[in-house]
Order: structure tokens, then C-alpha cells, then sequence
């Protein structure tokens, strides 16, 4: 569809972050710029007709991928007469406020909100440190059972917690663990995908870095802390930021594992709001309540989004 | 280029962030109520929008107040099928609520699994005898009564009486014939056709099967027997209603075709985009509270006669409790339900007051005054019959509303889709047939 | 992929140090995925539920019955149509966003925020947005069919439609996820081997067919995997929307064993489906791996 001629960087780097020793042939020199040749016998104004279709594709797409979120940002501000009237377009009519305050009130969501970053958080440090150490493991010893157990590891990102519903619920009952955001947490603090990312990006760090601390007399987990983790961190974010989105956005497991709105995740609370809205659906309302819900990860990403799309790029997932 | 944020910075943010709610989970899981009280467990369900919530916790802290004996902990379980869930799964873990809001008709589900514990021998004949029959029914069970009434409802018609006067019509239909009639009448089209108003709707996603066992009542059919063995799906009374919306669709053009949802019928009626509605009473506050319009409440239109299903949740006490929980449940039970809160839960949700002597507090007939319409659920009470309650209720009430859903869109014939049903529900049912 | 060979030696001295790192994370797996799948392989020979007072072995009766359920069939075909349905077309918008989005654009931070926020979406708020457009009168979707003069849909009414309408809303949601791991996947396919190739007076689908997409290989491994898993374990929407209705049209193999499990209390159907939704998961890893992955070598 398109011919692009040039192939410049992904996006613009932040030198401070530049990772080093990553494996060659990775994403490892996006900081470099490199030149962008341009292709004989191509004119200019081919070359400006062509980005220009590629712009109106992206624009209109982008657009379309844009409309749900629009829409119900126009409706969370919207009476509830304006909803079902025949002339609402997508500017409110009667723009109000007080469909986030009741939204806010009638969901629980001040509660929901502190349940959801405890659980994000215990999580993420928990799984910080497993994946850390199954990944050096994997990167950097050889052990008997070694392929055998790194095969387990693959399969658990195959064989996700939620599709082992019955059991898993089965054994927190018996741990006397169900309602508590234990029951949320424990599952997760292994991931095989983390271990995964992390052995890739430890292989990618050269031996004799290791070799030298040793020989400075460093015990394993300072090798780990000093030498490995520092430079391995685009990895290590990138695993944090889809883990933080998959836990935040969460419902299934946690709905199944509590009852309570004191150990319930937001993403539940959203769905109870929806349905609690069994004499009349509220759009207005159930709207506010989806602009809660979305907008902290929405604008941690806004900040974020170039950090995040290059420590992706660079994390070596591929 | 402005610089980003570099990660460095981020995950500092994200260690302080994680290191500082991890101190804080500290201090909020150790807050509990303090001992020497028994301390009772209430699931509930919301089967009504949002300010319920907040109601039940001001109701059960009322209680806690006037009672210092007892603490009771409201416990939010989602919908009934969810909160039936959560104190099923509860009873196989050995942990089950003390006491729980769940569907009345989920009876048949408790007792096989020998969770809930019967209650008349709490309660005197007199007691008993003042809460609504239709009510308790769906509680009945060998002789016992397993359930008493909290959160009734039985299903009507409201009108929007505004179109009915534009369109010249003088009161609520009472027949089926007059309501397609009507419905036609109120069913607005624009220059090119398309429909921009309808003049009747029914929904019929989720648990359609409780309204529709009103059109079944209605044309003198019954549709399972008392010891929750059997059902009639595809009796001739049920094949009628069945065929009875569709053509409200198909042959009228009276109503939107295809599944449509419950939430949404409350919604397009306040909103005008539909005259009529069949919903339920416990829809009551939340109607009069959005619509614009004067609203008109009717007894569901008759066949051969006027039915209705009683539906809505019930209190149970469960099994396995000690004897000090069973007590303090019973006495809390008779607290929720007494003539003032009973009166009071109905006034503020629109649930239909589970006592007669509710409705002759103070309260019920100052408001009574000024919203005639709760009389009307009232009496409908008088033609009202047990909601669907059979063994295994959960999975019967599935293939009804599903074949109901298959008849309804069209995917299969009236008559082939109740046939599925019924022939399904055999073979669950004969497992608990003696 | 030639880094030095993997720093074999054991260098601290204590041999069971691998074990000892692995421990923590290998007793989470053990208790919360391999001791639960095969503790469901043996529930799934009992039957167990309301009418079996207590369990009961049956062989492999539950087998049989679900097989022999006209709804499970069902429920198995749309697991399928939503799975397939979902991750092939998500699979090459994603491919295509990356692609187009590999350059510097004017719009690039605009185009990645669109492309991708859905990602940071709950599934459950997603389908929720997406059932008010979808709803019939007042909906966006039906107001954008009213200004063109049409008529009213009402598409998670309908049984034909209803399965679709999710389809669409999985494929938003999920396209800009995938196209982050193609992006990724992008920056180790080198420029100068498209710019020779392009020299060469290669057409653009030439470059893309022989150079890109094969040397994108990992990736596709790696983006398979991440799609099948998280469409076969997605069933939050259905909470929100259909419930699995209307009979049956939207209703997904972990949604029914949600049902089994806690509406109709029949543990051993519910664990005999999992073990077929586990089973599902393991022959796609293994097919994955044996026909992309032959080429990958992630090991030694």
C-alpha cells in the first residue's frame, strides 16, 4: 500500500535510558539515527501523494478507533432527557458534572479505586522479583530439568489462571482465602510471560559483566541487583506497564474471588454499577462511571506514551 | 522535541506508589467491628438501580443501632444470580452467609443442598397470615416455609398517559386484544417508514421467562407443579403466549422485533420512545422519578383471565450457623420485615410491601395518596401465582428464556422452540422426580 | 541471534542456587496452574451436582454427555468464530498499524494513542460503551443509520448479530495491543536489507512477503499465542451485554463453565469443559510451536 522510502527511528530517544548490551540484531540501536536514503527515480510528488494517502488512512482510522471513547466522554456530560432525545449530536446540549458525582457515589468507586491500586501494586512488586530471579535462572545456569521446567513456564502463558476458574477457586475455599485480595493477588505472583521477557533481555547482557563482578567478589543476587537489572530495565518496564494494564482492567478472576466491595477491584465495580441498572438504564451515568474507570491508565499513558512505546520497542519482545 | 519521562523517573514513581499503598492495606485491613456481639453476614442483591445500596445500608445500620446485641454486615453480592452464586459457592466452602436476600424462586437450589433452614416454627399463625399468600409461596415447601418475603415485586403495564390522551384513548387496555389494539394506534412511523415510536414493548433478554409466565398465567395455564418436579413449556397456554409477542412484533408492528433488553425498556418508556411497558413494580420510584409525563399503572392485560408472577427476593437463613446467628437472624428478619420498614422499603424502591398491615401505617397512605399506582401492584396480588420454581431452577429458567430468545428472533417456530425447552427440563427434572 | 553462548557454569559455587531462584515463582505455577489442571482432569471423571448428592465416578460419561449436548456444540462453535474471528483480523490491523506507524509521522503520538488506548480500556467498560452505541433508537450506531435514512438494528438482540457485534468490539480493543509486539518485532527487521531489496527495484508487497513478514517470525510465534489466549479467556463482556444470549448466539466456553459452576452448581460438567478448554490451549501452543516456531530458537 504504501512505499515508504525512508525508514527513519521509531521514535525520538531519550539517551539518559539507552539500554546497553542488548543482544545484537535486536532493537538495541533505535537511539541512532539513521539516514534516510532516498530512492532514485521516485518524485517528489509521487513520494507526497503517497505519505499523503497513508496520512488520510491513519487519520480516518484513527478517528474510528477514537468514537467510543468520544462517545461516551459526550454522553457521561449529558442529561438523561438529551440521551434518548432525537436531535443530540455529540456536543452536549446541556453539558453537567453531576453524573460523575453520582456515578462516583452510587459505585462505590473511592473504595474501588484504593482495592484496585493495592492489588496493581502488590502485584507488580511481587512479580518484580519472581520473574526476576526464574529469569536469570533461565539466562544464566544450567540445571538439571532445565528445559522441562522452562517448558511449565511457557505453558502457564498458554493456560491462563482465569480458565482454571473452578479449581483455583476450589483451592482458595480451602486456603479460606476467598474475599480477600489475596485471592485476586496470589495467582499472579509468577508469570511465565515475565519470565520469559526477562531471560531474553539477561541473555542479552554480556557474560563478562557478571565475570567481573564475581571476580569483585559480588554474591549472586548483587550480580542480579547491580548488574543485570540495570540494564536490562526497558524489559523490566514493559512487562510493568502490560501487567499494570492487564491488572487494573482485570474482572473476571477478581469477580469470581471476592464478594465484598472492601476487596473488590474497579473493574467489578463498573460492572455492578451496569448492573444495578435494572429499573431503567442510566446511560448518562453508566458513561461517568466508564470515564472513571478508563481515565487514570488513559492519562499515566498520555504522559508516558513515548517512554512506553520505545522501552516496548526495546525490550527485545519479538 | 520536549524530552520524555524517562523510566527511571517512572518507576521510582511506581516503587513510592506501591510501597506507600502497601502500607496503607496495613491499616485498612484492620478494622473490624468489635466483639461480644453476634456478628451476622447479609448478602444482598441489587435487583434495582443504584440508590438501593446505599438504602440497605442505612436500613441494617438502623437495625445495628436499636439492637447492640447484634452487628449485622451488609454484603453487596451483585445481581441475584450472582448473590445466589456467591452463597452457593459459600455452602460448599462451609462458609455461608447467616442470612441472604436471594431469588424466592431459587428455593428448590437450597434446600437440595440442604443449606437453608426452615422458619415458620419462628413465627406465629397471625404473623404468617399478614404477609401476602402470593407472597409466600414461592417460600413453601413440604409443609414448611423456608423463606419470608423482603423485596416483592410482580410484573405490570405501565402507560405513558400523555400519548393515550393525543391518541384518544380513554383508559389502560385490559384485554390482550384491546392492547394490540391500542399499541398499534400509539406506534408512530416517519415520512420514510422507519419507526420512531412504538407503541408497546416487552423485553425479553436475560430472565425473560418471569414475565412471560404472566402471558401463561393469564391464559389459564399453569406452568409447574408445587413440589418444583414438573413444567408445561409447551402446553398450549404457553405456545399461545409465546406466539402472543411475537405477533405484538410481527403482526401488529406494535413492538421493536428481537431480543430486547430489560434495562432498556424503563429508559426508552422515560424517554418517550415507547408507550407502553411491561416491567416491574420495583421499576416503580425509578419511572416516576425520570419521566417528564404523567405515568399509568395497569394490571398486565388479561387472556382468559388476569395473571401475574409474584417475583423478587426473599430472606433465608442458612444452615450450619450456631444457634445464637439463628436467633439474632430471625429477630432481624422480623425487624426488616415489620409494617413500618416493609412500608418504608416500598415506598422508597417500589417494591410491592410484603404485609397487608403495611399498607395501613401512616407512611404507605400518605404516600399512597399521592401515588396511586402502588395500589395497583397491590391488587394484582389477587391473581398472582408463584414465580417458576423448580429443582435445578438456575438451569430451567436458562433453556426457557433461551428458547424463548429462539422464538422471539425468529431462529426457530413457537412450537419447536417450547418442545426444546420442555424436553430439556424432562431430563434434568426426572433426576429429582420420585 | 548470536550472542556468546549462555554462561554455563555455576559459577557461585552452590548448586542448587537455579533451584533455589526458581522456587518462589515455581510454587505459585504448581498451586495455581499445574496441581488445578490436574486436579480438573479428575473432578471431570465424577458427576457432581445438585441431583448427585455428593460425587460420583463416572468415567468418562461427562465426555460423552457434553458431546452429545446440541448447546455445547454451540457453545464450541462460537468459541471458535470468536476466537479465529477475533485474533486474524486483529493480527493484521495490528500488522498494518506497525507497519505504517514505523516512521516518524506528524501525527505519530496521535495515531499510537488511538490506535492503542483501547488496551488500557476494562473489557467490561469497552463493552459497556459499545452496547449504549449499539443500543437500538437512541444508539450511536443506530442514529448514524438514521441520518442515512435507514432503519433501526438492533445487533446484540439478534442471534446472527450479536456474536459479530463482540467480534467488532474484541477487534478494537485488542488490534493496537498487538500492534505494539509488531512494532517491536519492526526494529529488528534491518533497513539496509528492505533499502537493497528496494534498490533491486522490489515492489513494496515483495519486500513485505519475502523480507519483512519472515523476518518478523518470533513475533508472529509470540503474537499468535498472546492473541488465541487472551480471546479464549475473554468473557467479560458477556457480564455486561448478553449474558451469552440470545440463546445461546454469544455464549463462550468459559462463560458456560462460569454457569455450570456457579448458576447450575454441576461441578463435574464444569470441570470436564475445562479440561476441553485446556486441551484447546495446549494443541494451539503445540501446533504454534510446530509450524511457526521451527525457525525460532529461543534456546541453546
Amino acid at each position: 500500500m504504501t512505499t515508504e522510502s525512508t525508514a527513519e527511528p521509531l521514535l525520538d530517544d531519550d539517551p539518559g535510558e539507552a539500554p546497553a548490551g542488548i543482544a545484537p540484531g535486536s532493537a538495541a540501536d533505535l537511539a541512532t539515527t539513521r539516514p534516510a536514503p532516498t530512492r532514485a527515480g521516485v518524485s517528489l510528488w509521487s513520494r507526497l501523494l503517497r505519505q499523503g494517502t497513508a496520512n488520510v488512512l491513519l487519520l480516518a482510522a484513527a478517528v474510528f478507533w477514537l468514537i467510543p471513547l468520544l462517545w461516551s466522554i459526550a454522553a457521561s456530560l449529558e442529561g438523561p432527557v438529551q440521551i434518548t432525545a432525537d436531535g443530540w449530536g455529540w456536543l452536549p446540549t446541556h453539558p453537567t458534572g453531576v453524573n460523575f458525582v453520582n456515578a462516583w457515589n452510587d459505585g462505590n468507586f473511592s473504595i474501588y479505586l484504593v482495592n484496585t491500586v493495592i492489588i496493581v501494586a502488590g502485584i507488580i512488586l511481587v512479580q518484580g522479583v519472581t520473574v526476576s530471579l526464574a529469569g536469570y535462572a533461565f539466562a544464566r545456569f544450567d540445571f538439571a530439568g532445565k528445559r522441562l521446567l522452562f517448558t511449565l513456564y511457557l505453558l502457564q502463558i498458554m493456560v491462563p489462571v482465569t480458565a482454571l476458574v473452578l479449581p483455583n477457586y476450589q483451592t482458595m475455599s480451602s486456603l479460606h482465602l476467598i474475599d480477600t485480595k489475596w485471592a485476586i493477588m496470589l495467582p499472579y505472583f509468577a508469570s511465565g510471560f515475565g519470565t520469559f521477557l526477562m531471560r531474553q533481555a539477561f541473555r542479552g547482557v554480556p557474560p563478562e559483566l557478571e565475570d567481573a563482578a564475581i571476580l569483585d567478589g559480588a554474591a549472586w543476587w548483587q550480580t542480579v541487583r547491580y548488574v543485570y537489572l540495570p540494564l536490562t530495565r526497558p524489559s523490566l518496564a514493559a512487562f510493568a506497564l502490560v501487567s499494570i494494564a492487564f491488572h487494573w482492567n482485570d474482572f473476571f478472576w477478581p469477580l469470581i474471588a471476592t464478594n465484598s466491595s472492601s476487596n473488590r477491584p474497579i473493574s467489578v465495580g463498573l460492572a455492578l454499577l451496569t448492573a444495578s441498572q435494572e429499573s431503567g438504564t442510566q446511560w448518562n451515568l453508566i458513561m461517568a462511571g466508564v470515564v472513571i474507570v478508563v481515565l487514570p491508565l488513559l492519562i499515566v499513558f498520555l504522559i508516558f506514551q513515548r517512554a512506553f512505546i520505545n522501552s516496548f520497542a526495546r525490550s527485545g519482545i519479538k | 522535541m520536549h524530552a520524555p519521562i524517562s523510566f527511571g523517573r517512572l518507576s521510582r514513581i511506581i516503587t513510592a506508589v506501591a510501597l506507600s499503598t502497601v502500607l496503607l492495606t496495613s491499616s485498612v485491613f484492620a478494622a473490624r467491628p468489635h466483639a461480644s456481639t453476634v456478628n451476622l453476614t447479609m448478602y444482598f442483591p441489587i435487583g434495582v438501580a443504584g440508590p438501593l445500596n446505599s438504602l440497605m445500608t442505612r436500613l441494617v445500620a438502623d437495625f445495628n443501632d436499636t439492637h447492640p446485641d447484634i452487628h449485622v454486615n451488609p454484603v453487596f453480592a451483585g445481581d441475584y444470580v450472582s448473590a445466589s452464586a456467591k452463597a452457593q459457592a459459600g455452602i460448599s466452602a462451609g462458609s455461608p452467609p447467616d442470612v441472604a436476600v436471594l431469588l424466592a424462586a431459587d428455593l428448590f437450589s437450597f434446600t437440595d443442598e440442604h443449606a437453608v433452614l426452615p422458619l415458620d416454627k419462628y413465627f406465629t399463625k397471625k404473623e404468617l397470615a399478614d404477609y401476602w399468600p402470593a407472597f409466600l409461596a414461592n417460600g413453601r415447601l413440604h409443609g414448611h416455609i423456608y423463606s419470608i418475603p423482603f423485596q416483592r415485586s410482580t410484573p405490570v403495564l405501565y402507560y405513558n398517559k400523555a400519548m393515550f390522551s393525543a391518541a384518544h384513548i380513554k383508559k389502560a387496555p385490559s384485554t390482550w386484544a384491546q392492547l394490540a389494539k391500542d399499541a398499534q394506534k400509539l406506534t408512530q412511523r416517519d415520512s420514510s417508514g422507519n419507526v420512531t415510536r412504538y407503541g408497546v414493548e416487552f423485553p425479553s433478554d436475560g430472565t425473560v421467562y418471569w414475565m412471560w409466565e404472566g402471558l401463561v398465567l393469564e391464559t389459564g395455564q399453569k406452568l409447574f407443579n408445587s413440589t418444583g418436579t414438573k413444567v408445561y413449556f409447551n402446553s398450549p397456554g404457553a405456545v399461545k403466549a409465546t406466539n402472543f409477542l411475537i405477533d405484538l412484533s410481527h403482526k401488529y408492528h406494535a413492538m421493536a422485533s428481537g431480543v430486547l433488553p430489560w434495562g432498556g425498556a424503563p429508559t426508552d418508556f422515560t424517554g418517550g420512545k415507547v408507550a407502553m411497558i411491561y416491567h416491574s413494580t420495583g421499576s416503580l420510584s425509578a419511572i416516576l422519578a425520570a419521566a417528564k409525563f404523567p405515568v399509568g399503572v395497569a394490571f398486565m392485560p388479561k387472556d382468559k383471565t388476569y395473571g401475574a408472577p409474584t417475583g423478587g427476593g426473599s430472606l433465608y437463613v442458612f444452615k450450619g450457623i450456631p444457634a445464637s446467628h439463628v436467633k439474632a437472624s430471625v429477630t432481624f428478619i422480623k425487624w426488616m420485615t415489620s409494617p413500618v420498614r416493609a412500608a418504608q422499603w416500598s415506598i422508597e424502591t417500589g417494591y410491592v410491601a410484603v404485609r397487608k398491615s403495611a399498607f395501613k401505617t401512616h407512611a404507605m397512605k400518605v404516600f399512597a395518596k399521592q401515588n396511586p399506582q402502588v395500589l395497583v401492584a397491590r391488587n394484582q396480588l389477587k391473581y398472582a401465582q408463584a414465580e417458576l420454581a423448580t429443582h435445578q431452577d438456575q438451569q430451567i429458567h436458562q433453556f426457557i428464556d433461551d428458547q424463548l430468545d429462539a422464538a422471539i428472533s425468529g431462529q426457530s417456530p413457537t412450537k419447536t422452540a417450547l418442545q426444546t425447552a420442555q424436553q430439556e427440563s424432562n431430563q434434568i427434572l426426572s433426576q429429582f422426580g420420585k | 541471534m548470536a550472542t556468546r553462548a549462555t554462561g554455563s557454569r555455576n559459577r557461585y559455587g552452590n548448586p542448587f542456587l537455579p533451584y533455589f531462584l526458581l522456587a518462589p515463582s515455581l510454587a505459585v505455577l504448581a498451586l495455581f496452574t499445574f496441581w488445578p489442571a490436574i486436579h480438573v482432569g479428575w473432578l471431570s471423571l465424577y458427576r457432581n451436582n445438585l441431583a448427585s448428592n455428593g460425587p460420583h465416578f463416572t468415567g468418562l460419561t461427562n465426555f460423552a454427555t457434553i458431546l452429545d449436548d446440541p448447546q455445547f456444540r454451540t457453545v464450541l462453535f462460537n468459541t471458535l468464530e470468536f476466537v479465529v474471528g477475533t485474533a486474524v483480523p486483529s493480527m493484521a490491523l495490528g500488522l498494518t498499524m506497525a507497519l505504517l506507524l514505523n516512521r516518524q509521522r506528524i501525527l505519530s503520538p496521535l495515531y499510537r494513542v488511538a490506535f492503542f488506548y483501547p488496551t488500557l480500556v476494562p473489557m467490561v467498560g469497552a463493552a459497556t460503551a459499545w452496547a449504549f452505541i449499539y443500543t437500538p433508537g437512541y444508539g450511536l450506531m443506530d442514529r448514524v443509520l438514521h441520518l442515512w435514512g435507514g432503519g433501526s438494528l438492533n445487533p446484540l438482540g439478534d442471534p446472527k448479530l450479536a456474536l459479530p457485534a463482540l467480534i467488532a468490539l474484541s477487534i478494537w480493543r485488542m488490534s493496537g495491543y498487538l500492534m505494539i509486539f509488531f512494532l517491536a518485532g519492526l526494529q529488528s527487521v534491518p533497513t539496509d536489507v528492505q533499502e537493497a531489496a528496494r534498490v533491486d527495484g522490489a515492489a513494496y508487497p515483495t519486500i513485505l512477503r519475502r523480507i519483512i513478514i519472515p523476518l518478523l517470525g518470533p513475533t508472529f510465534v509470540f503474537v499468535v499465542i498472546i492473541a488465541i489466549v487472551n480471546t479464549a479467556q475473554l468473557v467479560d463482556q458477556l457480564y455486561v451485554t448478553t449474558g451469552g444470549g440470545p440463546n445461546n448466539a454469544t455464549n463462550l466456553l468459559l462463560w458456560d463453565i462460569y454457569q455450570q459452576t456457579f448458576s447450575f452448581q454441576d461441578q463435574g460438567i464444569a470441570a470436564t469443559m475445562t479440561v476441553v478448554l485446556v486441551g484447546a490451549l495446549l494443541i494451539c501452543a503445540a501446533l504454534n510451536a510446530f509450524l511457526l516456531d521451527r525457525r525460532t530458537h529461543y534456546d541453546d
